[in-house]
């Protein structure tokens, strides 16, 4: 148990299933939401859009009654308001305008906020009074429903009695009750004596009638009345009546008389259908019991463990080959098929856990229809927003790691890819323009895109910009190819904007976006068509915990390639060398491509010791570019964990992580594209000096 | 040992139905909307059933209705939201032994129950 802020006591468990329940309603909420805003009045016209004010509503009332539930108050309040609102809007009573949709999709935005503070166990934020109110004036105002029965005298009641069947003989017990006004829906306990004495009765009257209680509020100071004939068990009435919640006084008076003829005819009273809660359409989501929810913390610890555990496994395997050097070739042949055997073990169970940390891209990407649809009331773009791809599965860190960068893109498309409606009609297109936002698997990567229709980027406002910041000279400027001006894009300190805007902002700009995706050992590529649009390009790794790849050496050191950026391994004897300027180039497919040296750009380190035809060229790819690595050998392929290189190492350019060997030593996975552009960095330095 | 039925379509109120009555020693089972109530209640036979109005796939009267038709006998506990007023009255016309008002109060649920297991 914890005590947040709020004062509420939940445990760890109850507090997630909470805040999940809550950010799927709100999620469920405001996909409604935006179709209700997308028809434009058009909406309700059609039976799936009932079924979806149905789950609008839904939505609001599990909120509230799960807030309810603990006393989280700014949240039962705002979630009551909308159910209420939304009751109006889906039994017809109130149109589902775009206002409605508005103010709605203004609560969700606050509601989340306030579900976030609980995921924090932080202290609610305040919710805006205006909020509530402007709902409740939207709102159908509920008339409270009396119970407005005449109120019958005694002596009615048992004329009425008297006028009923003939040929009961007995006595007439008459139950007086008085009801507590402080239960719950007084009315129905009213009825509820009413119903426990015509079980126990032969017949009876009562006031109120049954018929007449049909609202929640009793008059007559909660008072009622019932006369019986018929009774087996005086006893037995007592208790029922006195057992039903609310009831404060039980008066059962015993009245020697006569039977009347017949009771009254108010009897046959079936249990009619009272349709306030019309029968709910089938909604997508059910309770699947195959499937159980798990902490991300959980699943880290989890993967962390795995990984731990492959590392051992590499160890080990690597020990035993030793075990033959000391003439246990038996014994090690022996330890190696047991190894053999738990390493396939780990390896699946690795992929295992790596499969369920898989979730689709849509539990982002959802998100964003919301956003854009911001972005556009608050810009003068017109532009439609699609999605495809959404159900392209990713792990769940890499989901964290790219939101704020896909935030940033999204942003960056509406305010300065796609230009005002009145120069795209100057241009000959359509004014209303279309990004697009798209995600698929391209072999071991996730490819995520967004990519607009609008001007394409301007490479020479570009390098002006990048000159005028001091980012680079005219020199520079000179040599610098289109992929080296766009990649200017992502410089610290650049920005294309010549306004702040309000979208955009300033202060972080590609350069974050970068560095996020890089982080988590992706790349970002930009595609520039001028005048017909641009795409920024997200490539990220299948897993963010292990890489295949190829070991090599340079000098007395390992160093750990991953195999994705990788075309080719070529012996250095078979390739002529083209020695024309600075850098040596390398036939290849029909092409010349660079050939660099690790030391070129990391001086400090061992140098390759192939000076002539005993090492290795690996062929790295690029982006669509490729260059030449030159390296002393080639050790072999391995699946190698990913260690993060932190502070105070932090971010090498060129250097992505670091792994750690079978022999317990570590080695520097290489970045092919931070390499590249490191080396052409030195390169152009180099030509500068 | 009472079995109780925990209908309800959101998780927490389950969870938290389930905490309090797991506590005091009552087997609790949980459905998530109208129709699983009525599978699982065939299959278990459950003593007493706690269930919500506004649910997905069959809300909680028409679920009344079909226990009702199986089981005239069947204890359901109607738990409902204020505002739900008439549908709780049809709710008692129809068959439910009693019912319960969100937001839950743990010694209300537990009365109620002790007092219909009783």
């Amino acid at each position: 148990m914890d005590w947040d802020a709020e004062g509420i006591d939940l445990s760890a468990e109850e507090r997630m299933t909470l805040v999940t329940e809550a950010e799927e309603e709100l999620d469920r909420a405001e996909d409604v939401l935006l179709q209700i805003e997308a028809a434009a009045g058009n909406f309700g016209r059609r039976d799936e859009d009932q079924e979806r004010l149905d789950t609008l509503f839904r939505s609001m009332h599990t909120l509230k009654g799960n807030a309810a539930s603990i006393g989280w108050e700014g949240m039962t309040g705002l979630a009551h308001a909308a159910e209420d609102l939304m009751q109006g809007v889906r039994d017809g009573e109130v149109p589902p305008a775009e206002a409605v949709a508005d103010v709605l999709l203004r609560s969700v935005d606050v509601m989340r906020g306030l579900t976030a503070a609980m995921a924090a166990g932080k202290a609610s934020p305040a919710v805006p009074p205006a909020l509530v109110e402007e709902m409740q004036a939207l709102s159908v105002p509920t008339a409270e429903e009396y119970y407005a029965g005449d109120s019958r005298s005694s002596t009615d009641l048992l004329r009425q009695l008297e006028a009923g069947e003939e040929d009961l003989d007995g006595p007439i017990f008459e139950v007086k009750v008085m009801i507590s006004a402080d239960t719950d829906i007084p009315a129905v306990r009213a009825l509820q004596v009413i119903l426990a004495c015509e079980e126990e009765a032969a017949q009876m009257v009562s006031d109120p009638a049954k018929d007449d209680i049909d609202g929640g509020i009793l008059d007559d100071g909660g008072r009622v009345t019932c006369y019986l004939a018929g009774i087996d068990d005086p006893a037995m009435l007592q208790t029922r009546v006195g057992d039903i919640e609310g009831v404060e006084a039980v008066e059962i008076n015993r009245q020697e008389k006569g039977l009347p003829d017949h009771l009254s005819e108010e009897e046959e009273d079936t249990a009619e259908e009272d349709n306030g809660e019309a029968s709910d359409a089938s909604l997508v989501r059910s309770a699947d019991a195959r499937q159980i929810r798990v902490d991300v913390a959980l699943m880290d610890r989890l993967m962390n463990q795995v990984v731990e555990m492959v590392i051992n496994r590499n160890r080990l395997s690597s020990l035993i080959d030793t075990l033959g050097d000391h003439g246990l070739a038996d014994l090690s042949e022996e330890m190696g098929a047991t190894v053999e055997q738990m390493a396939g073990i780990t390896t699946s169970l690795q992929e295992d856990i790596m499969q369920t940390r898989l979730v689709p891209l849509d539990n982002l990407f959802r998100r964003f229809p919301r956003m854009m649809r911001n972005l556009r009331k608050s810009s003068s773009k017109e532009f439609e927003f699609t999605i495809d791809g959404g159900d392209t599965e990713i792990d769940r860190s890499l989901l964290d790691a790219i939101g704020d960068p896909l935030i940033h893109i999204l942003r960056n498309a509406v305010d300065h890819g796609v230009e005002d409606p009145a120069v795209r009609e100057a241009n000959g297109k359509d004014p209303v323009a279309h990004i697009r936002l798209s995600a698929f698997r391209q072999e071991n990567y996730i490819m995520v895109e967004v990519a607009d229709d609008g001007g394409g980027l301007d490479t020479d406002a570009i390098a002006a910009q990048a000159k005028e910041r001091g980012l680079i000279d005219v020199d520079s400027e000179r040599r610098m190819s289109e992929e080296d001006v766009l990649d200017l894009l992502f410089t610290n300190g650049f920005s294309t904007s010549e306004e702040v805007t309000e979208i955009s902002g300033r202060g972080v700009g590609l350069d974050v976006v970068r560095r996020d995706v890089e982080e988590v050992n992706g790349t970002v590529l930009v595609e520039n068509h001028p005048g017909r649009g641009s795409a920024f390009r997200l490539s990220l790794p299948l897993t963010v915990t292990t890489v295949r790849s190829l070991l090599v050496d340079i000098g007395s050191q390992v160093y750990v390639i991953p195999l994705g950026s990788i075309r080719e391994t070529i012996r250095l004897e078979a390739v002529d060398l083209h020695h024309t300027g600075d850098t040596p180039m390398l036939p290849f497919r029909g092409d010349y491509i660079p050939l660099f040296r690790l030391e070129d750009f990391f001086p400090e380190c061992d140098r390759a010791a192939s000076g002539g035809d005993e090492g290795y060229i690996v062929v790295l790819s690029m982006d669509r570019r490729d260059y030449g690595l030159l390296v002393d050998g080639l050790l072999g392929e391995e699946e190698s964990v990913i260690k993060p290189l932190r502070r105070p190492i932090g971010n090498i350019p060129g250097i992505s992580s670091a792994t750690i060997r079978p022999d317990g030593r570590v080695a520097l996975i290489l970045d092919a594209n931070g390499l590249f552009k490191e080396m052409r960095r030195t390169a152009r330095r180099a030509v500068n000096e | 040992m009472s079995k109780i039925l925990v209908v309800d379509d959101a998780e927490f109120m389950r969870m938290r139905y389930k905490k309090l009555l797991s506590g005091e020693g009552y087997e609790v089972l949980e459905a998530g909307n109208g129709q699983e109530a009525v599978q699982i209640y065939e299959k278990e036979g459950p003593d007493l059933v706690l269930m919500d109005i506004t649910m997905p796939v069959m809300d909680g009267m028409e679920a009344l209705k079909e226990l009702i038709s199986r089981d005239a006998d069947a204890r359901v506990i109607m738990s409902s939201a204020l505002g739900q007023e008439r549908v709780v009255l049809s709710a008692i016309k129809g068959g439910a032994k009693d019912f319960l008002v969100k937001p839950f109060k743990p010694d209300n649920v537990l009365a109620t129950v002790k007092k219909h297991l009783a």
